[in-house]
């Protein structure tokens, strides 16, 4: 094998190890490596560098004062400190800041990021909240006949309720979030010991809302008729995908 | 006034840095070595981007907050580390160099590196040249895909490729040496 071809495969084998190839790519680089014990030896050291890289070197969570900070930069009304930064004024809110963590324990993050929270980190700090609540939902209730109705006598509009228990998720019942300012139905399905939420929101709002994966819980949006529907979980994405699935399917197939 | 501007400005915070700060602090983090310069770096960065000096236009968010908060740190970093900057020839050259006789040469045990202490595995990234270093930051720690390095470093995905097999041979290589 001469050394041009050696050099080729060493890039594949990059990509290989960083899921950048098609399926067929990466069962001939698998091939390839197989037959070489020099490549072989190579691909076992860079398996073993991902994991003490994934071991010992995690991604840094950013400080709550830079985070703060740019947030209060960021909003429309707040303080305006920055422009000439003002070191006592920063530190008083670095020193408000610790007193949250200090008296929130671990619900500090999400303190502070209400200052200004996008309506994506809105959606999961709602569904994180109700995971601490004694009950994750307002009305508890497997049955979609009595879901539905509660939402339709306190709501402008309200989700199709679809039962999915045939699939595994099952319906614990409703709960309203308030998101942008506005009363939202959210339906809660529990999938073995998980919990999903599924927010309806007016449909002007799906430019603002992106798939995301926030401090686990990942949320996954889609429209339908007039309303944009985001799931929030910590099921794994490929999880949340199929629930959107069987939603959309059993949603559209009601006409409801 | 709260004007147009004004609810931008907003609006890129909420949506485009707050969700990728970890991500953008991590990579300054990395790039200048130390916790309050990546503060400072990220927050010039950001303030930068406020007064709309860095138009988002619509791209992948965390390509385009890591692509203004790297280049924050190439200015701190020619600023206040010139050493460390490499001319692009040299790292041209590098590139061109596959490191076939590095790998042939003594290298750890695959078990030898998977267990490796973690400072020593920080101080080996640390010591990569710059622009193989901020490659496999934004690969192994921030978990960018390629096209998204490629649009932050603004070369093809072939040279990102490259860089990537170059960081991790010197890093292997960094620890076969006996620790420091």
């Amino acid at each position: 094998m001469t050394t041009q071809n050696h050099d080729d495969i060493r890039l594949l084998m990059q990509a290989a190890l960083d899921g950048e190839l098609d399926a067929g790519g990466q069962l001939e680089i698998e091939k390839r490596i197989a037959q070489d014990p020099i490549l072989a030896a190579e691909w076992n050291q860079l398996t073993a560098l991902r994991t003490a890289i994934r071991r010992a070197l995690p991604r840094g969570r950013a400080p709550l004062e830079l985070r703060a900070r740019l947030a209060a930069e960021a909003a429309i009304k707040g303080p305006r400190s920055l422009r000439v930064p003002s070191r006592p004024s920063w530190f008083a809110l670095a020193a408000s800041v610790v007193v949250s963590v200090g008296l929130t324990g671990a619900l500090a993050p999400q303190f502070i990021a209400d200052r200004t929270p996008s309506i994506s980190e809105t959606l999961v700090s709602d569904h994180m909240r109700s995971l601490l609540a004694a009950q994750p939902v307002d009305v508890v209730s497997t049955d979609r006949h009595t879901v539905k109705p509660w939402f339709d006598t306190r709501l402008a509009f309200s989700p199709p309720v679809v039962d999915l228990a045939e699939r595994g998720y099952i319906l614990v019942g409703g709960r309203v979030d308030v998101i942008d300012g506005t009363p939202a139905p959210t339906l809660v399905y529990r999938l073995r010991s998980h919990l999903i939420s599924l927010t309806a929101l007016p449909a002007r709002l799906a430019p603002s809302i992106s798939p995301t994966s926030v401090r686990g819980f990942s949320l996954m949006r889609w429209t339908g008729q007039d309303l944009v529907y985001c799931a929030v979980s910590d099921v794994p994405e490929e999880e949340l995908d199929a629930f959107a699935r069987e939603f959309q399917a059993k949603a559209g197939g009601k006409g409801q | 006034m709260q004007g147009e501007a004004a609810q931008a400005k907003q609006r890129l915070f909420e949506e485009v840095i707050a969700p990728h700060l970890d991500d953008a602090y991590s990579l300054a983090r990395w790039l200048t070595g130390n916790a309050t310069d990546a503060e400072d770096v990220v927050q010039d960065a950001c303030l930068r981007a406020f007064r709309g000096l860095d138009g988002f236009a619509g791209q992948s968010s965390r390509a385009w907050l890591l692509t203004v908060v790297r280049n924050a740190a190439h200015t701190w970093i020619s600023k206040n580390r010139p050493k460390t900057v490499i001319m692009t020839d040299d790292l041209e050259d590098a590139e061109r160099r596959m490191p076939d006789h590095e790998l042939r040469t003594a290298t750890p045990e695959s078990e030898l590196i998977a267990s490796v202490e973690a400072k020593r595995l920080e101080d080996a990234v640390s010591r990569l040249p710059l622009l193989f270093k901020e490659a496999i930051v934004m690969r192994e720690i921030n978990g960018a895909s390629y096209r998204e390095i490629s649009e932050v470093l603004q070369v093809p995905i072939g040279t990102v490729m490259s860089r990537l097999a170059r960081a991790r041979s010197l890093l292997i290589r960094s620890l076969a040496e006996a620790p420091a």
